[in-house]
């Protein structure tokens, strides 16, 4: 018999095991000298968890009311709270941080992403695009606390104010499709299929350069709690730089008022995968890890989840992790694909449908019947 | 303490948007007094505890499970995060105050007989390692010890029986973990 694992012992003393394997686990302790030991850990270990919690226990004579007058106060308590309701969708205001941070993570990420795909002359720069998303579940709970967050927000802000430029050559505009076409620099996939009432916008190229201004970075990762992250004194002085080339969005349905009930609507958008330029000599692996923690994760699910990514190619975008939001891998366009949308016991219904095809990243977007989304991907000419 | 959440509640039809009245009626009949107690258990607040549990009813009523045979569970994992968050809200509040420097006057001069002080302040270190730990793993070490089986456990996560002992190997290490990481600061 092979040596017995810590949750196989837990089992054991829980005396969880069928009959068979409760007296394997016996026998195998006692020859074993090694497990013997792991099991007194483990038996020690649960002991001591027992007392703590136990200490929870209510004490004698905590009554509660009766379940039918408590029927009677819900009736009042849900007078109040339907005001409050669309604070529960996963869409709402209250979990604007986490898509702020998936629109972030466009950015972030991709400094985050190295290797060389193309080094540009004499220069220190490496070029890549994106050839895949994978998105990551976060609860919004386990983000750093306000606390830090409000200390480091003021400075997050003048680094974006002082270090970052943004260049856009234009303002979003409502166009028709042969200019939508024309405008796009590359080549614009429609549905052939029959989707209704449609309109199309397009948001013109973007260039962001930030320069690198080591001291101040520094001084916020260790702010956060990350003084062990290292950043070469190479980098400072140095320009992150991404090029977004435009965006077609293409709204079919009922999207002005979308919340009204039945009113369904569905957003198109397609955008060439961005192209970005780093310093080379980031520690790519570590930032990795570095921003898995801030969206959440906690730090050795971020260590091992950070070396599995190939960063190189994998934009990381964040989605709150909830009990009503799954999220799977489907194929779509010819290509895998990742489909987000609630389950059945979930109330609301807004859905995200993404992947990435000949290095132009698409999306569905849109409330309703995530089906249709798919239908819509697949009817692209 | 053993509080039975598995019964299951058959044959409603879950449908419908939110949740019927017989629906809610059955709920509040078969599992209010054990979603209270879970609570209390959590908040160790009597009061507290049923306002948090009119707020787990009022998600069975807007968003029901589709499945109802596991509707005490289902309840119990809500009630779990409901408590969680109200304890992490909690823990918030309190290093608000202590920056202001409230509560360092009031311990100064602790009025309560020295082992119930002690006590109390035990049982909130506790919660405060819960409200820290992973979501799942606290909710696993909670639906232990509130006297549910490694079936039941197994039920109500949705994941293998095979695994739970794993999961609460686990749970166990990291609360231990958090627990002394905890006694060090302070």
């Amino acid at each position: 018999m092979k040596h017995l694992s810590e949750g196989k012992l837990r089992a054991f003393y829980d005396g969880a095991l069928n009959a068979a394997e409760q007296s394997q686990v016996e026998q195998h302790l006692e020859t074993c000298i090694r497990c013997a030991k792991r099991a007194a850990v483990v038996q020690e270990r649960g002991r001591r968890v027992r007392t703590f919690l136990s200490g929870l226990e209510p004490q004698a004579g905590a009554d509660v009311v009766a379940p039918q007058l408590a029927r009677k106060r819900f009736e009042t308590y849900l007078r109040e709270r339907k005001e409050q309701r669309m604070a529960h969708n996963p869409f709402s205001r209250r979990y604007r941080p986490v898509w702020a941070g998936a629109a972030l993570a466009l950015f972030v990420a991709l400094t985050l992403t190295v290797p060389p795909m193309r080094t540009l002359a004499g220069n220190f720069l490496s070029l890549f695009r994106v050839q895949k998303i994978e998105f990551t579940a976060v609860s919004p709970e386990a983000m750093p606390d306000e606390e830090t967050m409000e200390a480091v927000a003021p400075e997050i802000e003048r680094m974006f104010d002082e270090d970052l430029t943004v260049t856009a050559q234009g303002e979003r505009e409502t166009v028709d499709e042969a200019t939508a076409r024309a405008q796009a620099g590359f080549p614009v996939r429609l549905p052939v299929t029959e989707q209704g009432q449609v309109r199309y916008e397009w948001t013109p190229p973007v260039h962001v350069a930030m320069q690198i201004d080591l001291p101040r970075v520094r001084a916020l990762f260790a702010e956060l709690g990350y003084q062990d992250v290292e950043l070469p004194d190479t980098l400072d002085g140095k320009t992150v730089e991404a090029d977004f080339q435009g965006m077609l969005t293409a709204a079919y349905g009922a999207c002005e008022d979308e919340r009204a009930p039945g009113n369904e609507c569905m957003a198109f958008v397609q955008m060439p995968s961005p192209a970005l330029s780093v310093p080379d000599d980031l520690d790519v692996v570590q930032l990795g890890q570095v921003y898995l923690e801030l969206l959440g994760t906690t730090r050795e699910d971020a260590a091992d989840l950070s070396e599995r990514i190939d960063w190189t190619t994998t934009l990381v975008v964040p989605f709150p992790g909830r009990y009503d939001l799954t999220h799977e891998t489907v194929r779509v366009d010819g290509v895998e694909g990742t489909l987000i949308h609630p389950t059945s016991s979930a109330w609301y219904r807004e859905y995200l449908l993404t992947w990435v095809k000949d290095d132009v990243v698409y999306a569905v977007t849109g409330n309703g019947d995530h089906a249709k989304a798919l239908d819509l991907a697949d009817s692209l000419e | 303490m053993t509080i039975s959440l598995i019964k299951s509640t058959q044959g409603a039809a879950a449908q419908a948007a939110s949740a019927s009245d017989a629906l809610l009626e059955a709920a509040f009949e078969e599992h209010w007094p054990s979603v209270c107690q879970t609570l209390y258990y959590l908040v160790g607040d009597r009061d507290e505890a049923q306002d948090l549990a009119l707020e787990v009813f009022y998600r069975l009523h807007t968003r029901p499970p589709r499945d109802l045979t596991g509707l005490g569970g289902w309840l119990h994992r809500v009630a779990t995060n409901v408590g969680l968050n109200a304890i992490r809200a909690r823990r918030r509040r309190r290093r608000y105050e202590e920056a202001a420097g409230a509560l360092k006057l009031q311990r100064a001069a602790p009025i309560d007989p020295a082992v119930e002080a002690e006590r109390r302040e035990d049982r909130e270190q506790v919660r405060d390692v819960l409200s820290r730990m992973k979501p799942r793993k606290a909710e696993i070490l909670i639906l232990r010890h509130t006297g549910h089986s490694y079936a039941e456990i197994a039920a109500i996560l949705d994941v293998a029986p095979g695994s739970v002992g794993t999961m609460l190997a686990r749970a166990e290490k990291e609360f231990e973990r958090r627990y002394r990481a905890l006694e060090e600061r302070s």
